[in-house]
């Protein structure tokens, strides 16, 4: 009997201290920062623009410093797990802002009645084709363009493609990497992208021509840009702005965005303000701060435009080629028919 | 006869059932109801209209005839690389058997992502494998091309999923007796025969009982699938979901293919379930003395048993290994070679925490221990208490099985969708999340803890309790005295691939948590996000790390509680 | 009823069996259940234990209704078929397993291991773990610990059915004597009848799940009340009562038997050892008269069995059994028996042998 008590009693004990003591860790690693002013917002953002490597941090903490608001950055995931949160959480906000919604999910967003107008002053500095919605329910914060990236190492000059028609050409057999746009924003990204350049009735052609070029049709970017690193194959979808990571933190040109004369489709990735929120000034300071100060860090860290046309860029961005032709697509119209083309897309792929 | 059909036990055995049942209900069934019901809604109101498009349409057959495919094709690939294994395991000591059964639980633990680049790092045109047999060889063109083909998702599934069978099977294989082997020699069955007839027919009970989590991986797979398998050809209900939950924002949707999905896999589980019942009936304890652990004498034995050794090796280690090495190997630009070099490391832990309660590393190794240290020590009882109840024969056993296996049929996205409905509906502080992280991670590793319990737990015959019972000991005191010592060792193995499960779990803990508690998984992915592929490798190489010291530590106790 | 000792009435019923038993047992005695396989003695002995529920009725045990007690509170110790050592401790852990949950302190737990080991002539074997043991090894190890419990009432499953003859024999004498030493009432359940027969104070027979008969050894074996006892207890001979009026030999003047079939399937059985055998014209037959006497029989088989020659033998189309002390010397013999040596049956059911006149 005795044995069986102890036995009991210890697992017990151990027990309630690893509980209370994990319990406590965790509590003591939210850290409790002095104040100067009453005022907090709450900011969701996509993962990666949370992490330590993202811009999320030094901004945050700038911020702060300036203007006495405290900022909780909230990640929830990538962008679409963020919309779908925000979404749930309609009867009961949390956040203020969301940060990184882009504009292929821009219909999604205006129809699930979210944001609110905020025609900030800083919008008097960015172009107009950037600024997706008239309403200012989504603004602008930092762009790109979908490019491929070539490796100069595996492909020499002459080969480079230099249109989308060309990549269907026999001789980039298994070379070209390309992204699943059911499963990712960026091969949604190219999805459209093909849909701007050949239009409905031609795209499904190129696709099905790529069939036999690519290496393989990945689920994100992830993972094909690490297939595309680890020298699988010479070409991969990604953005112009790519080579400046490379440049910037690993001193080396190998990797160059390649300009097609088609142009370019673009991503805009948006911030906006939440109706639900309580503390719509302090929002909007941030949201100014965002769109302002903060579009030096924001581009250097996201490897991405700022739309601050003000902003200077270091040297590295030079690597970033920036396309003659931009192009994009209502986001109404994506809305009515992505599931169609998705749909068909993968008709013709799967066959 | 049955022991829980006595009077006053039934107090005692009815209580069992009531922890695991609380969190799976909790944390899995609500959250999934919620979920589900979407699927029945559509602008009219309530209607089945959704459901039956779906489940009619004939895109839907396909491709659920297709994941179904790949799945049973990859797990009969991982029953013919494990058995072997599994046989060498059970039946020899050799040095650094104890490595190789730990090691071999270390793919659990990577996030799916790594395992694919760690596969076309060790397996790519341009991998490893490849490099070095062109060097050897002298060749222009790499000569394994097996990437981004079907045969790779199968290979990958092999890799990540063979151990499993390999060590629930060879530790029930350890404990078999050898009597009607003998009597099989006896009466003049070769060596051979007497395996494929009676030695195979016996180990049914494991081999069904870890083919069948298998199976439920494959099914769901994802990331595997889509990169290594080439292109949409080869799309997966999970694949659908996904895009259909994300993409197309159609939840009704994903939640019908959901429903379709977990349904056929139920039946499947059903018919395991039933088939895992009748065999385990014949079998009983061991008490013969310890089993003979012989080397191979003949020198043909000797290179078999080498020959699977590295092979098996190439299989679990090669990708883990190019993980490990990738890490530690960095050049001042990316054109020069390169070199050894701590730089990855030095990096990661340079870093200090954010203002956003981001982490670094540091913080992120500490968070993913301990949560996975109490998912382990907390999921062993509950798991043990639900086979407990599930022992039992009778209709609500055998519910109990399927509701206990239930999370691992159902897609993590849609779990996912559900896990923000809960995450919406509490409030509350850091600890709130940590206690519902551990209480998600404890859904996924329930399942498995299960599996590896049940099998041991049938053996045990019904006569050792009912003689502790008539020596004057209560139920409860039979339980602890004499039914949980016989099944230390299932427990510790189901405790540790709970400890797997959890350290390489992301979806969960980034929802439930309101991404306040940040682990290594979503470190790594931050990583990978922000091109940082070499940090992401040195990151995989600690959790490696991490989980295989667990795995020694917990291989070395299990051997000094074989008391057997 | 008696204030002492078992006293059980149970029935219970499963998917294909109904199971109604009822009998006594005195405190201090070894009662043996017999029966067939399938007969339901495991199972009354796990309806005794209380590792299974009867439908209806009672168990008193010692004065006190233990009927819906807890298994481990009715101080009933059971050995199983299968000996149930507990793997994972050695010997004389298994031994002081009930008496640690009686909280019987160290210095007298190990005092009463050494005991008890003794008691079943395995002393030194405290350190030894089951795996190592020989079955006769484990049965009394098994033994023992139920004997540690310190039970009122030992039920033993079949305890030496895995074992072969000459340790069956020997050990069923050591359980003898070990009851006599103990004093505990036991009660043994066993297929083997030469087992019963040799150690049991009262046997119960058993058969589809009803009590066929109650008795001593002796009283089951002569006056068996069913022709399945009579058949079970022993080797034995059933032959038609229509033959009687063919074989019948009485001595002169007396009507000795009268000869009254009764309608049913009339039977008379009769053992092998009470056969008598003249093989030898020239000797006259001992008589013993009145007696059934059966000319003209055929030895078929003759078996030597150690003590005695087993002969099958043929007359008229029925076989018969005997057993001789020597070796016929002819293959034609003739058997008798002796009236009061046969017992007749109607229906498999024991009936009065019609009167014989003594004379």
């Amino acid at each position: 009997m005795e044995v069986l008590m102890n036995k009991h009693r210890n697992v017990c004990a151990f027990l309630a201290i690893l509980l209370v003591s994990s319990l406590l860790f965790a509590q003591g690693k939210q850290e409790v920062p002095a104040s100067k002013a009453n005022q907090e917002i709450t900011v969701y953002a996509y993962d990666a623009f949370c992490g330590d490597w993202g811009p999320g941090p030094s901004i945050v903490e700038t911020f702060e410093a300036k203007t006495g608001i405290r900022v909780k950055l909230v990640s929830s995931g990538d962008a679409i797990e963020m919309l779908i949160k925000v979404k749930s959480e309609k009867n009961n906000p949390i956040a203020d802002v969301v940060v990184g919604i882009s504009d292929d999910m821009a219909a999604k967003a205006y129809e699930a009645n979210l944001f609110e107008p905020y025609a900030s002053e800083a919008l008097e500095s960015i172009p107009a084709f950037l600024q997706i919605d008239g309403q200012h329910r989504l603004l602008p914060f930092d762009y790109g363009n979908f490019a491929f990236i070539v490796d100069t190492e595996k492909l020499s000059k002459e080969d480079v493609p230099t249109s989308l028609m060309e990549l269907t050409d026999p001789k980039y057999k298994n070379k070209v990497l390309l992204i699943d746009p059911r499963t990712s924003s960026v091969g949604l990204g190219m999805l459209l992208w093909t849909i701007e350049v050949f239009g409905e009735e031609g795209y499904l052609a190129w696709w099905q021509a790529m069939k036999e070029n690519a290496l393989t049709i990945a689920e994100g970017w992830s993972s094909a840009y690490g297939l595309f690193t680890e020298g699988e194959a010479p070409l991969v979808l990604s953005y112009t702005t790519s080579p400046v990571y490379h440049v910037t933190y690993e001193e080396t040109t190998r990797y160059q965005a390649v300009l097609f004369t088609d142009g370019h489709s673009t991503t805009i990735e948006n911030v906006g303000l939440l109706s639900s929120s309580k503390n719509k000034e302090a929002a909007k300071l941030f949201i100014d701060f965002l769109l302002t100060d903060a579009q030096l860090e924001i581009a250097t860290a996201n490897s991405m435009y700022p739309v601050n046309s003000q902003t200077i860029l270091p040297p590295a961005f030079d690597w970033a080629p920036k396309p003659e032709k931009s192009l994009s697509m209502e986001a109404s119209a994506i809305e009515k028919n992505l599931d169609r083309w998705l749909t068909e897309w993968t008709k013709v792929m799967s066959r | 006869m049955n022991i829980h059909e006595s009077g006053t036990s039934k107090g005692f055995y009815k209580a069992m059932p009531i922890p695991g049942a609380a969190v799976l209900i909790v944390l899995f069934l609500v959250p999934l109801f919620f979920t589900l019901s979407t699927a029945f809604l559509t602008e009219e109101g309530f209607s089945v209209s959704r459901i039956l498009e779906t489940f009619t349409s004939s895109y839907t057959i396909r491709i659920l005839l297709f994941t179904l495919f790949q799945a049973a094709l990859s797990t009969l690939a991982s029953l013919m690389v494990a058995l072997p294994g599994a046989y060498l395991l059970a039946n020899y000591s050799f040095k650094g058997k104890r490595l190789i059964k730990a090691l071999s639980t270390v793919p659990f633990v990577i996030p799916s992502i790594l395992v694919v680049l760690g596969f076309v790092i060790f397996f790519g045109n341009n991998g490893f494998l490849n490099q070095f047999l062109m060097k050897i060889f002298n060749l222009s063109t790499p000569p394994i091309q097996i990437l981004y083909t079907f045969k790779a998702i199968i290979l990958a599934h092999t890799f990540f999923n063979f151990p499993i069978i390999m060590n629930l099977v060879s530790s029930y294989w350890e404990h078999m007796d050898l009597h009607c082997e003998m009597a099989a020699w006896t009466l003049g069955a070769k060596k051979s025969k007497t395996f494929r007839t009676i030695t195979l027919p016996r180990l049914l009970p494991s081999i069904i009982s870890s083919a069948s989590l298998v199976f439920l991986f494959c099914y769901n797979s994802f990331a595997i699938i889509l990169v290594l398998g080439g292109g949409p050809q080869y799309t997966t209900m999970e694949v659908e979901i996904y895009r259909l939950a994300r993409m197309s924002m159609d939840t009704g949707g994903a939640a019908a293919l959901s429903l379709l999905s977990i349904i056929i896999t139920s039946l499947l589980l059903i018919w395991y379930n039933k088939s895992q019942k009748v065999l385990a009936r014949t079998e009983s304890y061991t008490l013969s003395s310890k089993r003979l652990e012989k080397r191979p004498t003949s020198t043909l034995g000797r290179l078999l048993a080498l020959l699977y050794t590295l092979s098996s090796l190439l299989f679990i280690l090669g990708p883990i290994i190019s993980i490990v090495l990738r890490s530690f190997m960095a050049s001042s630009t990316r054109s020069a070679t390169e070199i050894f070099s701590l730089k990855w490391y030095r990096q990661l832990f340079a870093l200090e925490r954010g203002t956003g309660h981001m982490g670094s590393a540091l913080e992120a190794l500490n968070n993913s221990i301990s949560i996975a240290a109490l998912v382990a020590i907390l999921t062993i009882p509950v798991a043990l208490a639900l086979a407990t109840a599930i022992r039992k024969k009778g209709f609500a056993s055998s519910t109990l099985e399927l509701f206990g296996m239930l999370p691992m049929t159902v897609s993590s996205v849609i779990i996912g969708l559900g896990y923000f409905i809960i995450s919406n509906r509490i409030r509350g502080g850091v600890g709130v999340g940590y206690t519902l992280v551990v209480l998600a991670h404890m859904v996924i590793a329930i399942p498995f803890a299960l599996r590896t319990i049940l099998p041991e737990y049938r053996k045990i015959p019904v006569s050792y309790m009912q003689s502790s019972l008539t020596l004057g000991a209560s139920p409860m005191r039979t339980f602890f005295l004499i039914e949980v010592p016989l099944l230390k060792g299932a427990l510790l193995t189901g405790g540790i691939f709970a400890f797997a499960l959890s350290m390489g779990e992301i979806n969960a803990t980034l929802t439930l948590s309101n991404s306040a508690i940040v682990t290594l998984p979503i470190v790594m992915y931050r990583l990978i996000g922000s091109y940082n592929f070499q940090g992401a490798c040195a990151l995989g190489t600690i959790l490696i790390l991490v989980s295989t010291i667990v795995f020694v530590v917990s291989e070395l106790a299990k051997g000094d509680s074989n008391g057997r | 009823m008696a204030d002492n000792g078992l006293n059980c009435s149970i029935k219970a019923s499963y998917e294909d069996f109904k199971l109604n038993v009822s009998f006594m047992i005195k405190t201090g005695e070894l009662a043996c259940i017999i029966g067939p396989s399938g007969c339901g003695k495991s199972t009354t002995l796990q309806l005794i234990a209380g590792l299974i529920q009867p439908e209806e009725g009672s168990i008193q045990l010692n004065g006190s209704d233990i009927t819906f007690k807890a298994v481990h509170e009715r101080q009933i110790a059971m050995v199983f078929q299968d000996y149930a050592l507990f793997p994972h401790m050695n010997v004389a852990q298994n031994i002081a397993y009930p008496m640690k949950l009686r909280k019987i302190n160290k210095a007298k737990r190990k005092e009463s291991i050494n005991h008890l080991l003794s008691l079943v002539s395995l002393e030194g074997y405290q350190k030894r773990k089951p795996q190592e043991l020989s079955g006769g090894e484990r049965q009394r190890v098994a033994l023992a610990r139920a004997l540690a419990s310190q039970p009122q009432l030992l039920l033993l499953d079949e305890p030496l059915s895995a074992l072969d003859a000459k340790l069956r024999k020997h050990l069923r004498e050591e359980i003898r004597r070990i009851h006599e030493e103990t004093g505990i009432t036991t009660v043994y359940v066993t297929h083997d009848q030469e087992e019963a027969l040799s150690i049991a104070d009262r046997i119960i027979v058993m058969h589809e799940g009803n009590v066929e008969q109650i008795g001593t050894g002796e009283e089951i074996y002569n006056k068996p009340n069913s022709l399945f006892v009579a058949s079970f207890m022993g080797e034995g001979n059933t032959l038609p009562y229509s033959i009687i009026p063919r074989t019948l030999v009485s001595q002169v003047g007396s009507s000795s038997f009268i000869f009254k079939p009764l309608d049913g399937r009339h039977t008379i059985f009769f053992r092998p050892e009470d056969v008598t055998l003249q093989d030898d014209a020239k000797l006259p037959l001992p008589e013993f008269l009145p007696h059934l006497q059966f000319k003209h029989v055929e030895v078929e088989k003759i078996e030597f069995q150690g003590n005695h020659y087993r002969l099958t033998c043929s007359w008229e189309g029925q076989s018969i059994i005997a057993n001789a002390t020597r070796k016929p010397k002819t293959k034609i013999v003739t058997l008798g028996i002796r009236i009061q040596d046969f017992r007749e049956y109607l229906d498999g059911k024991l009936v009065e042998k019609h009167a014989l006149s003594t004379s």
